[in-house]
């Protein structure tokens, strides 16, 4: 490794590469900030751009992209309530109540903070332990896969509010929703109900514009008009981050940093299961329960941070493996391939220069991430002094301009515009519509690898019970649920006391 | 000075203006996986476009999703609108045996333009399966074994050559298709033996074979593999087995002006035959460059409509 | 002058009349019992749901877990939830203690369906114009209505907006719309 590191830095330094890393750091905070414009989205219609560039700046340029992507979708999840992309939900819980209290800049900080901490701690782990990491990874198989996901399906007792019920009837909804579309095992139409287009499923992002964003502008719009117009004294804090707050960030953020580098490296999972992973986490973890889901710091940092160690992590099957860790990676892949580079680790060998160029990169990435973030987010924070008579259409316009482009079809637009009578309704019979979410993330993923173990067994269900790793998972599930239960109990016990 | 600097960058902005005006865009939308081999090769030709046309730019578009979805956009679009879309065997082939009512359209609603690339998928074999080729892989079944097989996708190309190579040797009932989302992931189950073999592109396979993961052992082709790293590998077809390699065609929308589809029928070609295309296609996506006549594409859909319709069963049912 | 206060006063009066109907509009609540209500119509889904999927979703004769099992299995879940969550409700209507219920505004509810359908409307406006900035405009102008802006300045800058997202998506990120 020490061999590559001298000529990687020297590839690296060169103002070239830094200036498309700042472009596309700040390409990816302000797309990801607008609701309806997803990373993935971003890159797709960046990547022609790196096709004149070589390997090195055409990479730093989408790593921009991806990172400050990361980061950029808590902003509108601060801001306006809506997440600017899926992995940013677990952040608005948390990050809108702390803006309603009048601590704006204080939320967007706490998110910059975290963000870049994971995104470095998951830089330096891809650089050091890559290939080892890499290996560990790829022994986890399908069953192992739908154990994770059954283990995800657990965070529902920790979104679901007041009611537990409620939220297992939405993270149903959410999960049935998710097998619209071409049957994963089969490729036969589900659920389509006469329409050809829903063969293609319904599109993460697009319910999400539906859910939140769509159904937000309903909310403010129910409002007294007198409430339309945003008090502005309350944006004078100067963003100050107490001495306690930070010593609260620091266990959340290394925790979920760490979360979110295990889940990146899982091919398949992503950034928005690591988030929610980690803020459900960071709730068990913390002394302060009661404050997460009313502007907890502890949750903005789990969130943010473990969605952005996502980053770093699913580089390690791409470099290592040739796997993209998601989606974004994948379109980054094509990136490296158009340029004669084929990930894997005898790249390593054969082009360690060029290689470890880009893994010292991404630190960097992080670090101008972090730069640009300080400046940003003062300009980010005056989007809420904005009269609301002009923020609400141009959000609705946003949202619809970033429907359509997912698959150019109006089609899309007509799904946000369902989902957004659903929040609307849900919201009028007080269910929680972030379950919805959590199922919609988990949906594919649980089914698909719990049919595609079976048929591998050929029916037998021992094959949940096959590794050291299924071991592991069964255990965490069992913990957490029982866990739940007894907390459950406990709180029951406690009321009924007070009663007497 | 000021003034002559301004002028100077108002003329050059107009000549950019009217440049890039002057040209016409043509959309090259690809459905699939927008990370996939055939987006892969339509970037980086779309790229080339301006070096070899200055009435064409190619713009290449990727949307995640079936062939018979994404180009639903057939019956919207009229003829002579500057937009392309990429099909294969898989739309024409096999969607329309397996799922007619989703095809909003018939071949005859396309205007071929040109074939972009030739992959020969290959089929490769867990490193501790024991089997080496295809007598190899004959004796494994012989022996009454059952064999799993990973694919990118529940009825696609790959899963339609499994079903073909074991249905000829009389053991398509031994096998079973284990569908993957991506190939990368069905390359994966294969090294890690999840699953017994797997079928993919030559590129997809590159990585576990070079981490000693996996055997490469035959070719959906039929001579053997000429060139790189699998160079020699058996083709299927030299020992009587069904085959087809996999295309990615290109089309406008059925009565497109003949001199129109003539002249992105050249573009391609000139981009096709760029050295540093040939070398990229060759070195480093493992595909080959194979022009087609609407002859030949119109044999290829129908050889691959014989074998669907023969091996049906082992796929679909 | 006159024509200036003819239509100040036209303003005016649309003003007052606004006002007055959202005071008899905001008088009107009802409450709902949410649980009661929820649980009910989820109930109903999931039974409709079980009942359509053998339509919805074919399975073939080979599949180890076929593709309805996911799905059904999901509805049953939500069909017992929601059972559970009725009959407790029942049982505290019956025992004659407090339900949760929440109230609804007339006021409120026409407000955010008012917004739904300018949505619908820019929805529509955009598909039969094939234009985004079209429609994009329509809703805007919609909105500072709805809001009853009254500062020039605010239509001019949602205007420009609206033009604005169309040629950035349409120039700079090749949306076509």
């Amino acid at each position: 490794m020490l061999q590559y590191i001298g000529p990687a830095l020297q590839n690296l330094f060169r103002i070239e590469n830094f200036l498309w890393l700042n472009l596309g750091v700040f390409i990816g905070s302000v797309f990801a900030a607008i609701p309806g414009l997803t990373v993935i989205l971003c890159i797709i219609l960046f990547l022609p751009f790196t096709y004149q560039m070589t390997a090195i700046p055409g990479m730093m340029f989408l790593l921009g992209i991806y990172c400050a992507g990361g980061y950029g979708g808590s902003v509108s999840a601060i801001l306006i309530n809506t997440p600017g992309t899926p992995h940013a939900a677990a952040t608005m819980l948390d990050g809108y109540p702390m803006n309603k209290q009048g601590r704006t800049k204080a939320a967007l900080k706490i998110a910059l903070y975290a963000s870049t901490f994971g995104g470095i701690f998951s830089a330096l782990m891809l650089l050091f332990l890559a290939p080892q990491v890499a290996k560990l990874a790829a022994m986890l198989g399908t069953a192992e896969y739908f154990l994770v996901c059954l283990f995800g399906l657990t965070i529902i007792a920790g979104i679901s509010g007041d009611s537990m019920l409620k939220g297992i009837i939405a993270a149903c909804l959410g999960l049935l929703i998710s097998c619209v579309g071409s049957d994963p095992m089969t490729s036969r139409a589900r659920l389509n109900f006469g329409m050809d287009r829903m063969y293609l499923g319904l599109d993460l992002a697009i319910c999400l514009i539906g859910l939140f964003a769509l159904s937000q502008v309903l909310t403010k719009a129910e409002g007294k008009e007198e409430r339309m117009i945003l008090d502005t004294s309350s944006l004078k804090d100067g963003g100050e981050i107490t001495r306690e707050e930070k010593k609260r960030m620091v266990r959340p953020m290394f925790v979920s940093s760490l979360i979110g580098t295990i889940i990146g490296i899982i091919p398949g999972t992503g950034a928005s299961m690591a988030s929610w992973f980690s803020y459900d986490r960071a709730r068990a973890m913390s002394k302060h329960k009661e404050e997460f889901g009313h502007g907890s710091v502890e949750g903005i940092a789990a969130a943010e941070s473990a969605n952005n160690a996502v980053t770093g992590a699913t580089l390690i099957p791409l470099l290592t493996l040739g796997i993209p860790g998601d989606g974004c990676v994948a379109i980054m892949l094509s990136a490296l391939m158009i340029n004669g580079l084929n990930p894997g680790l005898s790249l390593f060998t054969t082009q360690g220069d060029i290689m470890y160029a880009i893994m010292i990169g991404l630190i960097f990435v992080n670090l101008f991430m972090f730069l640009q973030g300080r400046f940003l987010t003062n300009l980010f924070a005056k989007v809420v002094s904005v009269p609301q008579e002009i923020l609400t259409p141009i959000i609705v316009m946003f949202c619809f301009a970033g429907a359509y482009s997912v698959n150019k079809s109006y089609f899309d637009v007509g799904v946000a515009l369902a989902f957004c009578a659903i929040a609307w309704v849900l919201r009028k019979i007080d269910f929680p519509a972030v379950p919805i979410l959590l199922g919609l993330v988990l949906g594919r993923m649980t089914e698909t690898n719990f049919r595609r173990a079976l048929q591998l067994s050929k029916g037998s269900p021992r094959i949940f019970f096959s590794s050291p790793f299924c071991f592991i998972f069964i255990g965490l599930t069992v913990l957490v649920v029982a866990s739940v239960l007894w907390s459950r109990f406990k709180d029951r016990r406690k009321a009924t006391d007070a009663k007497q | 000075m000021k003034k002559l600097l301004t002028l100077v960058l108002a003329i050059a902005l107009c000549l950019t203006c009217v440049s890039a005006f002057a040209a016409e865009s043509w959309k090259v939308t690809c459905p699939w996986a927008p990370s996939g081999v055939a987006a892969m090769v339509s970037q980086k030709a779309a790229a080339l476009s301006t070096t070899y046309s200055d009435d064409i730019v190619l713009v290449a578009d990727a949307i995640k999703g079936d062939a018979a979805t994404v180009n639903s956009w057939v019956a919207q679009y009229n003829a002579g609108d500057p937009e392309l879309v990429f099909a294969g065997e898989g739309l024409f082939g096999i969607t329309s045996i397996l799922d007619p009512d989703r095809m909003n359209f018939t071949y005859d609603d396309f205007a071929y333009v040109e074939n972009l690339y030739s992959s020969v998928f290959v089929m490769s074999a867990g490193a501790n399966l024991g089997v080496e080729d295809l007598d190899g892989l004959k004796a494994y079944m012989e022996a009454g074994n059952e064999i799993s097989v990973a694919c990118n996708g529940a009825t696609g190309s790959e899963a339609f050559l499994a079903a073909a190579l074991f249905g000829t040797m009389g053991y398509g009932e031994q096998m079973t298709i284990i569908p993957y989302e991506s190939a990368g992931e069905a390359a994966q189950a294969v090294s890690r033996g999840e699953t017994d073999l797997a079928v993919s592109h030559q590129s997809q396979i590159l990585e576990a074979y070079n981490q000693g993961g996996v055997k490469v052992i035959c070719a959906f082709d039929g001579e053997p593999i000429a060139q790189g790293p699998f160079a020699g590998v058996e083709g299927v077809g030299a020992k009587g087995y069904p085959y087809f390699r996999n295309r990615c065609f290109i089309f406008a929308k059925a009565g497109t002006d003949a001199a129109k589809i003539e002249e992105l029928k050249k573009l391609y070609d000139d981009i096709l035959a760029d050295e540093e295309m040939v070398t990229w296609l060759h070195d480093d996506m493992l595909l080959e460059v194979d022009p087609m006549t609407e002859d030949d594409v119109k044999a290829h859909i129908e050889n691959v409509k014989n074998i669907v319709n023969e091996y049906y069963e082992l796929v679909a049912e | 002058m006159d024509k200036q206060s003819s239509s100040g006063g036209f303003i005016a009066r649309i003003d007052r009349w606004l006002d007055e109907t959202g005071a008899k509009l905001k008088r009107r609540e009802m409450a709902i019992p949410t649980d009661l209500v929820g649980g009910a119509a989820f109930l109903i889904f999931g039974v409709v749901m079980l009942l359509l999927i053998p339509s919805q979703i074919e399975v073939g004769k080979k599949e180890v877990v076929t593709g309805r099992a996911f799905p059904s299995l999901l509805m049953y879940v939500l069909i017992a939830c929601s059972a559970v969550l009725v009959l407790t409700q029942v049982v505290k209507l019956v025992r004659h203690q407090p339900v949760k219920t929440a109230k609804l505004n007339l006021l409120t509810e026409v407000r955010a369906l008012l917004i739904f359908a300018f949505m619908l409307i820019y929805f529509f406006v955009c598909q039969w114009t094939n234009n985004f900035a079209v429609g994009s405009c329509v809703l805007g102008l919609l909105m500072l209505l709805f809001f009853r802006c009254k500062k020039p300045l605010y239509y001019v800058i949602v205007l420009a907006a609206a033009v604005l997202i169309w040629v950035a998506f349409r120039f700079g990120l090749n949306v076509m719309f």
